[in-house]
């Protein structure tokens, strides 16, 4: 394996979050420019101890910076083909499921149906690399999809940075990519075959993607996979790191978190609602104009609590089988159970009933050449 | 050396870089260098003069030892301008940096963005370590940056008019996101200012009006650079924030409630 | 040969090196820049150059400023 990268030292803070008091939580709390260090306070048990505070900051933050609007978008798998073995996935490549691919007319059929939910943002999914749902098939449903939503993201294997390019001119404006933990040595573990055994380049993969104009990088970490504060501190710095050097490019965190799936993956550093909530507290304190983002993993009490505390942007609605938003739909088994099953208008209802406002759509796509 | 000052190729112990302008004399100037410690000395160029061969000025900024000549292109109204006079600068000093400045405007003084981006690129390319003054934009910055100068020197204030940081919040912006040095140049009246530039996290400052127009200029060098040592060392030491009250929490209606009694 | 020096007619009495100007300008070659016609000569080139009837020569050296 190639050197690891400087920034994913974070010994020094995880000492910090774990001798952290309650005068420091607070100083944190009011740190004018917050970084790693006022990070790692905030992710002490010192910090658990203050979180109404933290939330109030949090909630204050996410107002200053998003207004009071949630970003909604819906997930949509191409594809859950895969030749890789992730220890915790329901779409490893040993499970024994049901595998499908969207042909042309049903990804047709899929854009339709979001569309009459009045979706405009998708995420686009796939498996990892596979010969039949590879990048072609990939960037083909990019561009399919980018002449109809005003923004189209992926979430899909690491790719070279003329791969990441071509998904760009293609109308792809950002790549999710969790590393799913950052301990090299779980990662090994949980990752035993396929192209995505490869720690490095996974670990480059959304530097490459911001490198080849994507205009943004979707980070996070697997939660229960590996010691939490370790791979929550590395996230962090890892966002900073991206920041730095791509001035143009953004981040946005997402927090998903081991869930029961078809299997019997049971996480090893199983995390707790509150320090759940805690840690998107802390990035929100500490990194103030980052997108965060929650899914349909968590229940609606869970969301509807996060929404607006610091949470800026949500799924809604999702499918986690291949296609499944119009009806006829092929059979396919999901990658893991969604918690939250409201539709669009009433989560839109529970939304505004807390004064926030469901945003569909950023920017305008008809400035950008791929759309329609 | 700890916590040396890197800048191009070199590392320097001084964060202090002294303008050598509006001194009263070539005698007041080079007390003030001594006085100072600094080890980045910008000078101007100028055509030499037969009948006053003694206002040399290298020499004795030379026998000062342990100085590095940064010539400025000072003068200089747009980009072409600006890289003859880098050129002649670089004959003139044998110095690798330039400190890149074009303010077409006599009134106020303020860098031209546009021609200094031109120039900076040009400048590069000829194997300049290229110290651009710029307007305190942090978007201009990284497109400094980017195209390979080895620092960006944003205003405080516009030359010689002693308003101190007046572009403080996107100093801070820039400081935050630079991964070049952050040399603050311009405006600053007091050391004060200089050592609030260097706690809020720039890693240099360069002083000349205020130095050179002080009734005692080489007293004035010396307080300017302990100030920018004192800033340098309370911004390594953990400065701690301003107020130590969090923001109230919200009224009954808890936001965490609803993590009560969760289960997993 | 007749030059123009610094923006004033300058009648030069050697073959029209750079060194022999320089000297009769006493002018130490260290610390300073010559430009003939509008361009910066490099003090590596210096050597091989032959000055011409008329040319403009710029003699800079360093001033306080800045």
């Amino acid at each position: 394996m190639p050197p690891l990268p400087e920034w994913l030292d974070v010994a020094p803070w995880l000492a910090l979050a774990r001798r952290a008091d309650r005068a420091m939580v607070r100083q944190a709390l009011a740190a004018p420019s917050p970084g790693i260090r006022e990070f790692a306070i905030l992710l002490s048990s010192a910090a658990a101890g203050e979180l109404e505070a933290l939330a109030a900051r949090a909630q204050a933050l996410t107002r200053r910076h998003f207004g009071r609007t949630i970003g909604l978008y819906a997930p949509l798998y191409l594809s859950n083909y895969c030749p890789t073995r992730c220890v915790y996935c329901g779409f490893a490549s040993d499970r024994k499921i049901q595998r499908h691919k969207l042909t042309p007319a049903e990804l047709a059929a899929e854009a339709a149906a979001l569309k009459q939910l009045g979706l405009e943002e998708v995420l686009l999914l796939t498996g990892d690399r596979l010969g039949t749902a590879g990048y072609e098939f990939l960037r083909d449903g990019v561009e399919r999809l980018a002449a109809q939503f005003h923004s189209v993201s992926a979430e899909a294997f690491a790719m070279s940075e003329s791969e990441y390019a071509g998904l760009a001119a293609a109308g792809c404006t950002a790549v999710t990519l969790y590393q799913e933990t950052y301990d090299p040595a779980r990662y090994a573990l949980l990752h035993t075959s396929g192209p995505k055994a490869d720690y490095s380049g996974r670990l480059d993969a959304p530097a490459r993607a911001l490198g080849g104009g994507m205009r943004s990088a979707g980070l996070g970490v697997l939660l229960g996979l590996s010691e939490p504060l370790t791979d929550v501190l590395r996230l962090f710095a890892h966002a900073a790191w991206l920041r730095r050097r791509f001035w143009a490019g953004g981040v946005a965190i997402a927090f998903p978190r081991v869930r029961p799936q078809s299997g019997d993956y049971a996480a090893g550093f199983p995390v707790g609602e509150s320090l759940l909530a805690q840690i998107v507290f802390a990035f929100r304190i500490a990194m103030p104009e980052t997108p965060l983002v929650l899914s349909t993993r968590e229940s609606p009490r869970f969301r509807d609590g996060m929404a607006g505390v610091g949470i800026s942007k949500m799924s809604v609605a999702s499918r986690t089988t291949v296609g499944g938003y119009a009806s006829g739909a092929a059979p396919s088994s999901a990658q893991f159970e969604i918690e939250d099953h409201r539709g669009v208008e009433e989560f839109g209802a529970m939304l505004r009933a807390k004064g926030l406002q469901p945003v569909f759509k950023n920017w305008d796509a008809v400035y950008r050449a791929a759309h329609a | 050396m700890e916590d040396g000052f890197r800048l191009g190729d070199r590392t320097f112990a001084s964060r202090l870089l002294l303008g050598t302008g509006k001194f009263a004399s070539i005698g007041a100037m080079l007390g003030a260098v001594r006085a100072s410690g600094a080890e980045l000395v910008t000078v101007a160029l100028r055509r030499f003069n037969r009948e006053r061969p003694d206002d040399d000025l290298c020499a004795p900024l030379a026998a000062l030892g342990g100085v590095t000549l940064v010539p400025n292109t000072s003068g200089a109204m747009n980009a072409r301008e600006a890289v003859r006079a880098a050129l002649l600068g670089r004959e003139v000093t044998g110095s690798p940096f330039v400190k890149l400045e074009i303010h077409p405007n006599p009134h106020h003084l303020l860098p031209d963005p546009i021609e200094t981006y031109e120039a900076a690129g040009l400048l590069v390319k000829e194997g300049f370590f290229v110290l651009p003054y710029m307007p305190a934009d942090p978007v201009l910055a990284r497109r400094l940056e980017d195209i390979g100068c080895a620092a960006v020197m944003p205003l405080g204030s516009a030359i010689g008019s002693g308003q101190g940081l007046a572009t403080l919040a996107m100093l801070q912006v820039i400081v935050r996101d630079a991964g070049v040095p952050v040399i603050v140049d311009a405006g600053l009246r007091s050391p004060s200012e200089a050592a609030a530039a260097m706690e809020m996290g720039c890693d240099a400052v360069l002083i000349n009006s205020a130095i050179a127009a002080a009734e005692n200029p080489a007293l004035m060098a010396g307080a300017f650079a302990q100030a920018i040592v004192a800033g340098r060392q309370a911004r390594r030491a953990g400065l701690m924030p301003r107020s130590d009250t969090a923001v109230p929490t919200s009224p009954a209606a808890a936001l965490t409630a609803f993590l009560a009694g969760a289960g997993d | 040969m007749n030059l123009v020096v610094n923006g004033a007619p300058y009648l030069h009495g050697g073959q029209g090196t750079i060194a022999e100007l320089l000297a009769e300008w006493r002018l130490a070659p260290p610390m300073t820049a010559v430009m003939i016609n509008g361009e910066v000569i490099r003090r590596s080139q210096w050597e091989p150059v032959r000055l011409s009837e008329g040319d403009r020569v710029e003699l800079i050296v360093a001033a306080a400023g800045g």
